[in-house]
Formats: structure tokens, sequence, C-alpha cells
């Protein structure tokens, strides 16, 4: 009886401590994120000021370069344009990609599709450039939320569980 | 071809592969090549600086214009150019129309396969159509393509940097086209040109092709008439250009 009590007991605990975590997990994700997709504004920016490459074929370096799934984004985005115009593909690459950023940070990176493969070079690396601003905002957003909450959220879940198993002791 | 702007643009973005910086030089000479060797003639608003067109802002009409290649256009000339063994520098004149371009590229496929090395300068992109580096024209195993140079400047590269046994460009008739030939024939290299007229006296009165002529630059000058019929062959035979009927000084 008793080892069957302490046994739920620490499987409450524990879950209640991983369920902490991983709500905690949200906040360090979305900022590494964020910031792969900087890396990724910046190497787009550089290969096609210097190569002239076409959009497809950058975005599918990029996606090589990095982590699965921001990686995964400009993949599909590429693919995605063979059939539809840059901005539609990047926008639905985009709505459709299992990351973990909020809403917000999503439309920001959308804003890329309006003039995506549209305009001259310049244009394009303004706008490639604008984003990047944008981006900048949002990763120190994130940063904030993240000093804020990963500590509180790992702590609270561990401290939730400790108090069930106390009441039920 | 003129639709709502919004159209035209989006036709533009898919021939340029979704990335319209990416043909920027192509849009300010005023057309794509797509695959397949045909072309896209694009214009509109156009954006000018220090006298060179650097973009086209807003494309308001395209003309699509599908290629076609004739195989075996050459095969009635290629005897009179390729004679013992020696290719002949030769000059094919005809009005607009008349096939001059089709018989070129064709002829220019056959001397290559034969085995002569060739180097072709295609100013517009006409005679090879070139996309991401692959001719989409059949021109021939040996040849090497400038693609979207101009001619004089192109000639001068070619012949210092590719070793041809044979230069060939389409259209001549500027000074600077005509220097550029001199200057290869005699580094030794033979040529295959193209220019537009219609008689030998109206040759002799362009001031420009006229010094050619009197230089006696050409083995053969060739005149074409429509649908690439050959209208009248001429040889330089000890310093005269005879048609095997007539004799001009």
């Amino acid at each position: 009886m008793g080892i069957i009590k302490f046994i739920m007991l620490a499987a409450i605990f524990g879950m209640s401590t991983i369920i902490g975590v991983n709500i905690s997990k949200k906040y360090s994700t979305r900022v590494k994120e964020l910031k792969e997709f900087q890396s990724a504004l910046n190497i787009f920016e550089e290969k096609i000021k210097f190569t002239y490459e076409p959009i497809p074929e950058v975005f599918e370096e990029i996606s090589e370069k990095l982590v699965k799934n921001v990686g995964q984004v400009f993949k599909t985005a590429s693919e995605n344009m063979k059939f539809e115009s840059a901005g539609e593909a990047w926008e639905d690459a985009i709505n459709k990609a299992e990351i973990k950023i909020n809403k917000e940070d999503k439309e920001v990176l959308k804003g890329l599709a309006k003039m995506l493969g549209k305009t001259d070079l310049d244009g394009q690396v303004n706008e490639i450039r604008l984003t990047e601003k944008f981006l900048e905002t949002k990763i120190k957003d994130a940063e904030l939320e993240k000093s804020k909450n990963e500590k509180l959220f790992k702590t609270l879940g561990a401290t939730v569980g400790l108090a069930i198993v106390i009441v039920l002791v | 071809m003129c639709h709502h702007g919004r159209e035209i643009l989006n036709m533009v973005q898919v021939f340029c592969d979704n990335s319209i910086y990416s043909y920027q030089s192509q849009i300010c000479n005023g057309f794509i090549t797509l695959p397949g060797g045909h072309r896209v003639g694009l214009t509109g608003s156009i954006a000018m600086k220090d006298g060179q067109i650097i973009n086209i802002t807003y494309v308001s009409s395209l003309n699509i214009r599908i290629a076609k290649e004739i195989i075996g256009a050459s095969e009635k000339i290629l005897p009179q150019i390729i004679e013992d063994g020696q290719v002949n520098s030769t000059l094919i004149v005809s009005k607009p129309g008349c096939g001059k371009t089709t018989i070129l590229r064709d002829l220019v496929r056959n001397i290559s396969n034969m085995g002569y090395t060739i180097s072709m300068i295609d100013e517009r992109g006409e005679l090879a159509a070139m996309y991401k580096g692959i001719p989409q024209n059949d021109v021939g195993l040996r040849t090497d393509i400038l693609d979207n140079v101009t001619k004089s400047l192109g000639m001068k590269i070619a012949v210092r940097t590719m070793a041809p046994q044979v230069i060939v460009a389409d259209e001549i008739g500027s000074e600077e086209d005509i220097e550029a030939i001199n200057y290869g024939i005699c580094s030794g290299v033979k040529g295959i040109f193209t220019a537009h007229g219609s008689t030998i006296d109206e040759l002799n009165l362009n001031k420009v092709l006229n010094k050619l002529y009197e230089e006696r630059i050409f083995k053969k000058i060739i005149f074409l008439e429509k649908k690439g019929m050959v209208q009248k062959i001429y040889t330089l035979d000890k310093n005269m250009y005879k048609t095997g009927d007539e004799n001009l000084a």
C-alpha cells in the first residue's frame, strides 16, 4: 500500500515537473528559432547580392544549413515555388510549418512575401533588411520573456508537484 | 499582348523563375530567354541612369516569340563554306526575315560537328538561346558561346582566349564590328557573319560594310532571298569577286 502510494506521488511530482519544464522550453525554443530565421535571412541577402541565384535555389541551400524545423520551412517554400509565386509559396510554408514561434512572429516573416522575387536586387535587399530589423525587435522581446518565464515555469512545475504530494500525503 | 498590370507581373515572375532580380540584365536589354530558346520581349515604364537602362519599373507589354530551329537549313550552302578541308570566310547577306539567323545557326552546328572549333558571339541570344549556361538550340559540339555581349568586344575576347578556328556573329554592321572582324581575320581566324542587304551594289554603297568588300576579307559572299533560298554566290578568285557567270572588280 505504502509503496504504491509512493510511486503514485512520485509520478505526480514527476509529471508536474515535466509539464513545467516543457512550458519553459517554449520560451527558449522561440528565441532559438527566431535567431535561426535571422541567420537565414542574412545568408539569403548575401547570396543574392553576390551570385544573383534565383530564389528557389537559394532557399534550397539555406534549408540545408539550418536546424531541422526552420530549414524545413525554406525547403517547403522552395518546392512550392514550382507552382506558386514566391510570395504565396513563402506564406504557405510559414503557415504550415511546425515551428514554435508565435503568431506575431509569423506575421513579421510573412511580411517578406509581398515583394519576394518581384523587384530588382536593391529592392530585394531592402525588403530583407527591413524584415531582419523587425525580427531583431521580436528576438529582444522573446529573450525578455525567456528570462522572465523560463526559470519561473521550471520551478513552478516542481513546486506544484511538491504541493500536491504534500496535500495527498 | 496588353493585360492588367498584375497579370503581367505574375507572368514575368514565372518566366524569371520567381526571381526577377536574377534576370535583371536581360530585362534591361528588353528580353528574357526561356528554356527551349523562346524569347519574351518586355517593355513598359523604364528607369534610366547615366544614359543606361537600369530597370523596367512597370512591365506593361509582353511579346512572346516561340523559337524554331531548323536542322538541315544549311545543307545546300555547306559545300560552299567548306572546301578542300578549309573553312571559307563567308558573309551571308539578305533582307530581314529571309532566314539568315536560322541558316547561320545550322551552319555552325554542321561545321562544329565536323571538327572545327568555333566561337559564337551571340549578342542577342538568338543563335544559341542560352538558358542557365546551356544552349537551347543545337549549335554543335565544338562551339564556345559568348552570350549577351557586344559583338566587337566579344569577338576580340574570343580570338584572344578561346583559340577558335572560326568566329561567328549575326548582323554585323557597325564600325566597331568591322574593326573587330579585321582583328580576327588578321589573327588567322576564319569568320562567318550575316548582314542586312539585298544586292552586291547595295553592299558597296554601305559605308561600313564596303570596307569588308574592298579589303577582300571574305572568300564567299552569299545572297539569300525569301525562305533561305540562295539568290547569288560571289566567290573571291584572283582578287575579284565572281559569280561564275559575271566578273566584278
